[in-house]
């Protein structure tokens, strides 16, 4: 084996058993993933999508209305009915 | 070299207390998953300490490598010890480190070989001298060689276990291996190691 090598594993070998400083990071770690955390906007979409498809339904029948109501036969008929 | 515990963690399944706390972290709840911090950090310590040797700079990496571990935590499987899979977290958190080190590095140069004496490999009194020196001599290396190196020497771990945990072929570790001890004996033999008489000290 190369000499410089074995000198080295020699050296790792004696390096394997230093231990590192103690440490204790779950507080920070917690806190951190807090940070991360986003806010739960599910209601909101719900209720942004519930408004959408009322507004949509609304929009349908007020183009329906608009049709017959702007129909010049629709004022004839309706004060011959009455 | 000598196998890893990757050959036992086929077998090994999950620690039940382990699956417990992952269990409840999963739902929310922040004591069970510190839980799982207080159990592995001084491990995953001990791995990141052949990543960088200053106390700080240890904890920050710490701190990543539990912090990513919760956000791909639902992806991990169970069908080995969640230690294992931690070390491969840790492995890449570390090796970006150095990564960004080598880019600071550039611009800054200084004289690593400065820092190192020779003569005392075999004069080394304590670990951490023992593990200062090596951790020099390994840092003068690209960042790859350098990580193949520290994970062989230092966590013993084969050209498998080295391959799964960065995501590389085998072929690619073993070929990066041959050529990181090729480097690091031409670099050891310049700083006169290897040589009969090595007292002189540079400092």
């Amino acid at each position: 084996m190369n000499k410089p090598l074995h000198e080295f594993e020699a050296l790792v070998a004696a390096a394997r058993s230093d231990a590192p400083p103690p440490v204790q990071v779950e507080q920070q770690v917690i806190a951190a993933l807090r940070r991360l955390s986003p806010v739960d906007e599910r209601p909101l979409a719900c209720m942004a999508i519930a408004s959408a498809a009322v507004a949509a339904a609304l929009a349908v029948i007020a183009f329906a209305q608009y049709d017959i109501i702007a129909d010049p036969l629709f004022h004839l008929l309706y004060s011959a009915s009455l | 070299m000598t196998t890893s515990a990757s050959d036992d963690c086929a077998q090994t399944p999950i620690d039940a207390a382990d699956e417990k706390d992952i269990a409840l972290a999963l739902q929310g709840v922040e004591a069970a998953y510190a839980r799982l911090v207080n159990r592995y950090e001084q491990e995953i310590a001990k791995q990141l300490w052949r990543f960088t040797r200053d106390p700080a700079t240890l904890e920050s990496l710490v701190q990543d490598v539990f912090v990513e571990a919760y956000i791909s935590l639902s992806g991990f499987r169970g069908n080995a010890p969640l230690l294992h899979w931690l070390r491969r977290i840790a492995t890449r958190v570390g090796y970006r480190h150095w990564k960004q080190e080598a880019r600071r590095r550039r611009e800054d140069a200084p004289c690593f070989a400065a820092n190192i004496r020779r003569g005392l490999f075999s004069e080394c009194a304590a670990p951490s001298e023992a593990a200062e020196y090596a951790f020099l001599m390994l840092q003068q290396l690209p960042t790859d060689d350098r990580l193949v190196l520290t994970l062989m020497y230092f966590e013993q771990c084969d050209t498998r276990e080295i391959a799964g945990r960065m995501g590389w072929s085998r072929a690619k570790v073993k070929v990066r291996a041959w050529r990181a001890r090729n480097k690091l004996a031409k670099l050891l033999e310049k700083e006169g190691y290897g040589k009969k008489n090595h007292e002189q000290a540079i400092t």
